[in-house]
C-alpha cells in the first residue's frame, strides 16, 4: 500500500493531480496535499523533540510532530508533519527521500513516538473469567526483560496486521508486537494459537 | 391483474376447497355479466378483472361488483331480494383524474375523482374484506391512459390468495405462512439435502452398524448367563478343567469389551461426519439466504423486519442443521431398530411382543393429546421470549432517550412485565412437562411389567432360560428409545418444517427489481421523470405524476415540506424502488433496462445517515471504490475534511471503526460519506441532507468541496438549509400533490409562492 505513492523531488503537485485525475485545476486548493521534500525542508533532532526548517519560506526552525497515517503497515511512508497546534503542514510520502541527519532525525522521532515492545517468547497465558494474564519475554528498546500484562477482551485485543504480524493491546493501552508469528518457538505458538 | 379471485369475497360461505373457490370466481363473473347486461345492453365489453363488495354508500348490505373493462370501469350495486333498486355507473378511464382510497375507522371506500370535477363512489367494504379491492382500484390509475400503460409502469402482479385459507398472500410470497404444505416443504428439505446424499448415506450406514453392534450385546449376555453363569455343566467342568471354561468365558468378556470399543469408535465417526455435514449444510443455506436478501429490492426487504431476516438466516438455518445432522439419519435408525427388535421378539415368541405392545395405543393417544397442549404452550413461550427480546432491543436502542427523559424506572417495569410474562408461561410449560412425563414414561414401560410377569412364569415352567430373559429385557430397554423418540418426532418435525418454510419463502421470493443482464454503458447524466407515480404501499401515493427533465451536469435542488416526497424522489432515481406508473429515463433509456450494477456503479450518494462498517477508517473510505490508490483516498479525504481529523487519531487512517473501536461523531461520519462519494467520481450525484450533521463552519468547508464535486456532474440535492441550493440550476418544490413550483432561486423568490414562504420561514427562524 505504501508503495502506491512515489513522490520524488522532481514531481510537481500538478503532476500528482494528473496522476489521480479526479479533479481539475480549480479543485487544487481543496485537495491540495503539500508534499514535503528534502528540497523544501530539513529536520533536526533536538534531543527529545524534532524541528523543521522551511528552506523555501526562509523561516526559522519550528517544532513539529510526525504522525504516521498507516502506523501498522508502514513506518517509513506517508508521514504527516504537524505543527504545535496539531495542524498538518505537509506530508512526507517516503522518509527515504531524505538522507543523512535529516533521515536520522525523522527516524528517531518516529521511534520515539511509535515505541512498541516486541514479544520474543510467551511464557504463560492464564485465562480467568474471560481475562487473560500474559507473561512474556519482551524486547523494549535495547533491553530484554520478562513482562506481565492482562487483556480484558483477548480476541478483540489481538490484531492481525498481516499473515505474520500481530499487534496486541493490553488493558492499559500498551502495545506489543509479534513481528512474525511463525518465528515464535513451538510452546509460545501453542499458547497463543487458541486466540488467533 | 387479480386473475385469481379472492374466495372470501366471492359470496356467501367461506369455502376452503379449490372447487368452491372456482365457484366463487364464477359467481363474480356471472354477477359482472349481469351488471354489464343492464348497464351496457347490446355491447360485449371485455372483462379484465372484477371484484365483489358487500356494502353500499349507506353501509347497507348489498351485492356490489366492481368490473374493470378495457376502456373504463363499472361499479354496480344490487340488493338481496331486490330490497332496494339496483344501480350502477360506468366511468371512462380518460375521465378519471384520480382514484382515492380511504381506510377509515371501520370501512374501506374507493372513489373516482373526475377530471371535470365531481366524484363517483365506486365501492364500500369492511376493512377485513378490502384487500382484494385495493389492487383492482390501483390498476385503474394505470389503465386510465392506455399509452401510459404501453410505456410501462410497475409490472402488474396478480394478487394471489392462499388456496386453503383464502387470505391474500404477501407480495412475492408463494405460500401462506399459516397453512403451507408440509409435504412440499419436506420434499424441498430433502432436495436441499440431496447434494450431501453420500454423506447422509454414510451416516445412515454408520447408524445401522451401530445398531448391529447394539443388537449383538444382548445375545452375548444371554450366552454368558446361560452357558457360564447359570450352567451346571460349566460349574462341574470348572472344577476339573478350569481352562476349558475360563478361556471361552474370557473370550466372551473380551468380545463385550471389543464391542464397547467398536461402539465408541463408530459413535465418534458418526458424530464427526454428522457435524461436518450439518455445518456444511447450514453454511450453504446461510450463503444462499444472504445472497437472496442482497438481491431483493429495498421494498421487499422493508416488508420484513431486520429481526425476522436475522432469525431466518441464523435461527431457522440452525434448525435445518439439526435436522440434517441428527434427525434425518436418526429417523431411519430408530424406525429400523423398532422393526428389527419387534421381529426378533415376534419370531421368538409373538406373545412377548403382544404383551409388550398391549398398553401402547393408549399411551400413544395420551402422548398425542399431551403434545397438542405442550405445542400450544410452547408457542406461547416462544411468543413471550420474542416479546422480551423485542422489549430489550427497543429499550437498549433508545437508551439515550430513556436517560434523557429519566424514564429508567418505567422501562424497568416494562421489561420486568415482559420478563414476568415469559417466566409465567415457561413455568406453566415446565410444570405440565413435569406432570406428564412420569405418566408417559410409565405408560411406555408398563408393558415391561406384564412381560416380566409372563417371562418369570416361563422361567419357572422351564420354557425360558434366565439368559433369554436378560436378553429380552435388554431388547425391551432398547425398544423404548425409538418409541420415546418417535413420540416426540412430530412436534420436532413441525418445528423444523416451520423453519424450513420460512427459509424457502425467503429463497423463493421473487426479485422485484429484475437483475437480468441489462444495458451497460457510460452514463452522461440526463435524468427524465415522465408522469412518475409511486407509493410505498398500495394505499398511499407519495409522488403523483411527476415529470421533470434534468440535463447532464445540471444541479437540481429538491425542496418541500416534510413528507412531500423528496427522499422518495431520490430513492426512485437510484432505483431502490420501481415506480408504480410512468417511467424514469437515464440518457433516454428506461432505468429498468439498465444493468443494476452498471447504473449504481455510476451513482454516488451522500445520504442523511452514514453507515460505517467494522474495519479501518481507510477501508471505510475505500468502500465506494475498492481499487482506489492511497493517493486518491488522501485527496478525497482532504477535499471532504476527513484528513484533518484522521491525522489527529493515534492510529491515523488505520484506526479501527466499529462497535469496539473508535466512534466517529456525526460530522466526521458525514465527511467520510462525502469523501466516499468524491472517490467514486460518479456521473450522477445524490445529496440527501449531505451537510445536515455539520456545524456552520464545517458546512461552509464541505460546501466548498461539494461545489467542486458537483461541477459538471448531474446532481440531485436535498438540503434543509435552503441557502445551500441557491446556486442550483433548477429548484423543484414538491408538495403532496406533485410538483408545486419549478425554477431558479431568483425566479421562485420573485414568484412569491411556496418556495418563497419556505425561505422566509427559515430566515425568520434565524
Amino acid at each position: 500500500m505504501e508503495n502506491e505513492i512515489k513522490t520524488t523531488e522532481t514531481e510537481s503537485d500538478s503532476e500528482i493531480r494528473e496522476f489521480t485525475g479526479l479533479f481539475d485545476r480549480q479543485a487544487f486548493e481543496a485537495t491540495h496535499v503539500n508534499y514535503i521534500t528534502p528540497e523544501k525542508c530539513s529536520f533536526t533532532d533536538c534531543k527529545g523533540y524534532l524541528t523543521m526548517t522551511d528552506k523555501a519560506g526562509g523561516g526559522g526552525p519550528e517544532r513539529v510532530m510526525l504522525h504516521l497515517l498507516f502506523p501498522y503497515s508502514s513506518r517509513r511512508t506517508l508521514v504527516s508533519v504537524l505543527n504545535g497546534s496539531q495542524e498538518e503542514i505537509g506530508l512526507i510520502s517516503d522518509i527515504d527521500l531524505f538522507e543523512g541527519d535529516d533521515l536520522a532525525a525523522i527516524e528517531k522521532e518516529i521511534d520515539r513516538k511509535y515505541f512498541i515492545r516486541t514479544i520474543l517468547k510467551i511464557l504463560e497465558i492464564k485465562d480467568k473469567n474471560g481475562i487473560t494474564t500474559w507473561r512474556v519475554e519482551e524486547r523494549a528498546g535495547d533491553t530484554e526483560d520478562v513482562a506481565d500484562f492482562s487483556l480484558k477482551d483477548t480476541y478483540g485485543s489481538i490484531f492481525k496486521v498481516d499473515e505474520k504480524r500481530l499487534l496486541i493491546t493490553d488493558q492499559d493501552g500498551n502495545r506489543y508486537e509479534i513481528p512474525d508469528i511463525g518465528a515464535l518457538d513451538h510452546k509460545s505458538y501453542r499458547r497463543i494459537e487458541l486466540y488467533l | 391483474m387479480a386473475s385469481e379471485m379472492n374466495p372470501k369475497s366471492g359470496g356467501p360461505g367461506r369455502s376452503r376447497t379449490k372447487k368452491n373457490m372456482q365457484d366463487a370466481g364464477a359467481a363474480k363473473l356471472e354477477r359482472a355479466g349481469e351488471a354489464l347486461g343492464r348497464l351496457m345492453p347490446g355491447q360485449e365489453p371485455v372483462v379484465m378483472a372484477c371484484e365483489a363488495f358487500s356494502l353500499d354508500g349507506d353501509n347497507r348490505r348489498c351485492d356490489g361488483i366492481l368490473v374493470l373493462l378495457d376502456g373504463g370501469l363499472v361499479s354496480d350495486v344490487s340488493y338481496p331480494d331486490n330490497k332496494y333498486p339496483a344501480s350502477g355507473v360506468f366511468v371512462d378511464y380518460d375521465d378519471v383524474e384520480e382514484i382515492v382510497m380511504r381506510r377509515d375507522f371501520g370501512v374501506f371506500s374507493g372513489e373516482a375523482v373526475l377530471k371535470g370535477g365531481g366524484l363517483v363512489p365506486l365501492c364500500h367494504e369492511t376493512l377485513k374484506k378490502s384487500a382484494a379491492l385495493v389492487p383492482l382500484l390501483k390498476s385503474v390509475e394505470r389503465r386510465k391512459n392506455a399509452g401510459e400503460e404501453r410505456q410501462g409502469g410497475r409490472r402488474e402482479e396478480p394478487v394471489r390468495f392462499c388456496p386453503r385459507c383464502g387470505k391474500p398472500l404477501r407480495p412475492g410470497a408463494k405460500s401462506c405462512p399459516g397453512c403451507f404444505s408440509k409435504g412440499k416443504v419436506f420434499k424441498k428439505l430433502l432436495e436441499l439435502a440431496t447434494p450431501h446424499w453420500l454423506s447422509i448415506l454414510f451416516i445412515v450406514l454408520i447408524y445401522f452398524l451401530l445398531m448391529g453392534v447394539n443388537l449383538i450385546s444382548p445375545v452375548l449376555n444371554r450366552v454368558l448367563v446361560d452357558d457360564y453363569v447359570r450352567s451346571e455343566a460349566a460349574s462341574t467342568l470348572l472344577k476339573s478343567e478350569p481352562a476349558k471354561v475360563l478361556l471361552p468365558f474370557l473370550f466372551f468378556v473380551l468380545m463385550m469389551l471389543v464391542l464397547r470399543v467398536v461402539n465408541w469408535a463408530i459413535s465418534f465417526l458418526r458424530s464427526y461426519v454428522s457435524m461436518k455435514l450439518g455445518i456444511g449444510t447450514v453454511v450453504d443455506i446461510r450463503k444462499k439466504l444472504f445472497a437472496k436478501v442482497q438481491n431483493l429490492s429495498i421494498g421487499r426487504i422493508e416488508q420484513k423486519t431486520t429481526g425476522e431476516i436475522m432469525v431466518t438466516i441464523s435461527g431457522d438455518s440452525g434448525q435445518i442443521q439439526g435436522f440434517v445432522n441428527n434427525w434425518l439419519p436418526n429417523f431411519f435408525q430408530q424406525i429400523l431398530m423398532l422393526i428389527i427388535i419387534s421381529v426378533i421378539m415376534a419370531v421368538y415368541d409373538y406373545r412377548l411382543l403382544l404383551i409388550f405392545a398391549l398398553p401402547l395405543p393408549v399411551t400413544i393417544a395420551a402422548i398425542i393429546s399431551f403434545h397438542k397442549r405442550t405445542r400450544r404452550l410452547m408457542g406461547r413461550q416462544r411468543e413471550a421470549q420474542s416479546g422480551t427480546s423485542a422489549a430489550l432491543h427497543d429499550i437498549l436502542s433508545g437508551i439515550r432517550v430513556v436517560k434523557a427523559y429519566g424514564t429508567e424506572e418505567k422501562e424497568n417495569r416494562r421489561y420486568g412485565d415482559t420478563a414476568a410474562r415469559e417466566r409465567d408461561v415457561s413455568v406453566k410449560t415446565e410444570v405440565l412437562l413435569a406432570k406428564m412425563s412420569p405418566f408417559i414414561r410409565f405408560g411406555l414401560s408398563v408393558g415391561s411389567y406384564f412381560l416380566l410377569l409372563y417371562t418369570g412364569n416361563m422361567i419357572l415352567n422351564g420354557t425360558l432360560t434366565v439368559g433369554e430373559c436378560a436378553m429380552f429385557s435388554s431388547y425391551i430397554s432398547m425398544i423404548y428409545e425409538p418409541l420415546g423418540w418417535l413420540a416426540t418426532f412430530p412436534s420436532h418435525l413441525l418445528r423444523v418444517l416451520t423453519s424450513a418454510n420460512r427459509i424457502f419463502e425467503l429463497l423463493d421470493e421473487e426479485e422485484e427489481i429484475k437483475t437480468e443482464q441489462g444495458v451497460v454503458r457510460r452514463i452522461d447524466g440526463n435524468i427524465r421523470f415522465e408522469n412518475v407515480t409511486f407509493g410505498y404501499d398500495e394505499m398511499n401515493t407519495v409522488l403523483r405524476n411527476i415529470s421533470i427533465d434534468i440535463k447532464p451536469g445540471e444541479m437540481v435542488g429538491l425542496v418541500g415540506k416534510s413528507g412531500a416526497g423528496k427522499s422518495t424522489f431520490i430513492n426512485l432515481a437510484m432505483r431502490l424502488y420501481d415506480c408504480d406508473s410512468g417511467r424514469i429515463l437515464v440518457d433516454g433509456i428506461d432505468i429498468r433496462d439498465y444493468d443494476p450494477a452498471c447504473l449504481r456503479g455510476q451513482l454516488g450518494a451522500v445520504l442523511q445517515e452514514t453507515v460505517l462498517f467494522s474495519g479501518s477508517l481507510f477501508d471505510n473510505l475505500r468502500y465506494s471504490k475498492p481499487d482506489a490508490t492511497v493517493a486518491e483516498v488522501l485527496e478525497c479525504s482532504k477535499a471532504a475534511g476527513v484528513h484533518d481529523f484522521a491525522v489527529k487519531l493515534p492510529d491515523g487512517y488505520a484506526t479501527y471503526i466499529g462497535e469496539k473501536g473508535y466512534t466517529l461523531s456525526g460530522g466526521e461520519r458525514q465527511r467520510v460519506a462525502i469523501a466516499r462519494a468524491i472517490l467514486r467520481n460518479p456521473a450522477i450525484l445524490i445529496l440527501d441532507e449531505a451537510t445536515s450533521s455539520l456545524d456552520t463552519e464545517m458546512e461552509k468547508q464541505i460546501q466548498d468541496a461539494i461545489s467542486i464535486l458537483v461541477k459538471d456532474r448531474t446532481t440531485i440535492a436535498i438540503a434543509h438549509r435552503l441557502s445551500t441550493l441557491r446556486n442550483a440550476a433548477k429548484i423543484v418544490v414538491l408538495d403532496r400533490k406533485g410538483i408545486a413550483e419549478e425554477g431558479t432561486h431568483a425566479e421562485l423568490m420573485a414568484r412569491k409562492g411556496l418556495y418563497y414562504e419556505l425561505v422566509m420561514a427559515q430566515r425568520a427562524a434565524g
